[in-house]
């Protein structure tokens, strides 16, 4: 009787453990638009800023997603990542929230809500043809844009590079 | 004189190997492309257009949904005028499995579209025009039998709300070919998903 009690109360234990984290860690993404980027991208100081644009309907993007919220978790407070999704507004609560619940995002995604693209495209980079994925990293030391699929070597090299510049 | 000439030379090659994109001005470029219903469409069908509204788009991109509706609208409003659209579907079947023939017949039937949806099975086409995007607009202009590009880019400038759209570009080219002027702008940078090549 006792080790019965024991064992199904051990399956709740872990079943609360296992829920708990992936429930109250879902971060609500907020909207951002072009004032909000030119503010983020005048972030000009020691702290390297990775911008990645992204949205779930593209998959070499989601393929890569891993490796910034990697960056993230890495913790080091002079990094930050910033996940730009570009999925339309109106998707938000039906693709974008649950997508970050499955992937356990929790990097900072704001979602752009100024759809004319061509406001804010030229301010990340003048030859970005707005083709995601995309990916802006700077510092008061310089400005890397990478405008196709990264690979992570690729990518922890670049950001390694501005810590030696 | 000669400096000069070398220079332009080089920056001609440079241009070309930069940006193989059609501009504004350029001659269309001929395409003859299977259609939904199985018939060849080719672009000299329609020497008696005044024009025609070129489109590469395809199924499941969410901006080519988003301008669905608003495609289908400029071809009511626009073909009996002179400028019919064509839709092209540019991509892999195998980079993008929803773009198969089969996927197009039956969105094309599940949407009523009331203009050809051609598959660019080579994936020649759209090279030659330098599309990038779904959707991407090449507005042409007939002029005296030679099909030439007039505009290129955007639909409008807003893909998800139709509300919200402050400038329809394409409209506005339309407008401005009726009236015997160039377009302005004559090219918008096209916002979309990326065309999916072949590997």
């Amino acid at each position: 009787m006792l080790p019965g009690r024991f064992t199904a109360m051990r399956k709740v234990f872990l079943l609360f453990i296992i829920l708990l984290p992936a429930g109250s860690a879902a971060q609500n993404v907020g909207p951002f638009d072009t004032e909000g980027l030119r503010s983020l991208l005048g972030n000009r100081s020691d702290t390297v800023y990775v911008v990645n644009f992204w949205a779930t309907w593209c998959s070499p993007c989601v393929k890569e997603i891993g490796y910034f919220e990697e960056l993230h978790r890495a913790d080091n407070p002079l990094l930050k990542v910033v996940l730009v999704n570009l999925d339309f507004p109106n998707q938000v609560e039906q693709r974008v929230q649950p997508f970050i619940r499955a992937h356990d995002l929790t990097a900072p995604v704001v979602n752009m809500t100024e759809m004319d693209y061509n406001k804010w495209i030229p301010l990340v980079d003048e030859d970005w043809s707005g083709a995601i994925p995309a990916t802006l990293i700077f510092s008061a030391k310089g400005t890397e844009f990478i405008g196709t699929e990264i690979a992570r070597e690729a990518l922890f090299e670049t950001i390694a590079s501005f810590n030696s510049k | 004189m000669k400096k000069l000439l070398l220079l332009s030379v080089f920056l001609i090659g440079l241009s070309v190997t930069v940006s193989a994109q059609l501009a504004p001005g350029d001659a269309a470029v001929p395409f003859t492309l299977k259609n939904v219903d199985g018939k060849m469409v080719s672009l000299s069908d329609y020497q008696d257009q005044k024009g025609m509204i070129l489109v590469f788009t395809c199924n499941p991109c969410p901006f080519s949904k988003a301008y669905e509706q608003r495609i289908i609208q400029l071809h009511k409003k626009f073909a009996a005028s002179g400028y019919p659209v064509v839709a092209i579907n540019p991509n892999d079947d195998i980079a993008s499995p929803d773009d198969t023939f089969e996927k197009m017949q039956a969105r094309s039937k599940e949407m009523n579209f009331p203009f050809p949806y051609l598959k660019d099975v080579t994936q020649d086409i759209y090279k030659a025009y330098g599309a990038t995007r779904t959707p991407h607009v090449f507005l042409l202009d007939n002029k005296n039998g030679t099909f030439r590009v007039a505009y290129i880019g955007a639909i409008d400038n807003n893909a998800m709300d139709e509300r919200s759209v402050s400038e329809k570009y394409v409209e506005q080219a339309i407008r401005a070919l009726e009236k015997g002027n160039q377009p302005d702008p004559a090219q918008v940078k096209a916002i979309g998903c990326t065309i999916k090549a072949r590997r």
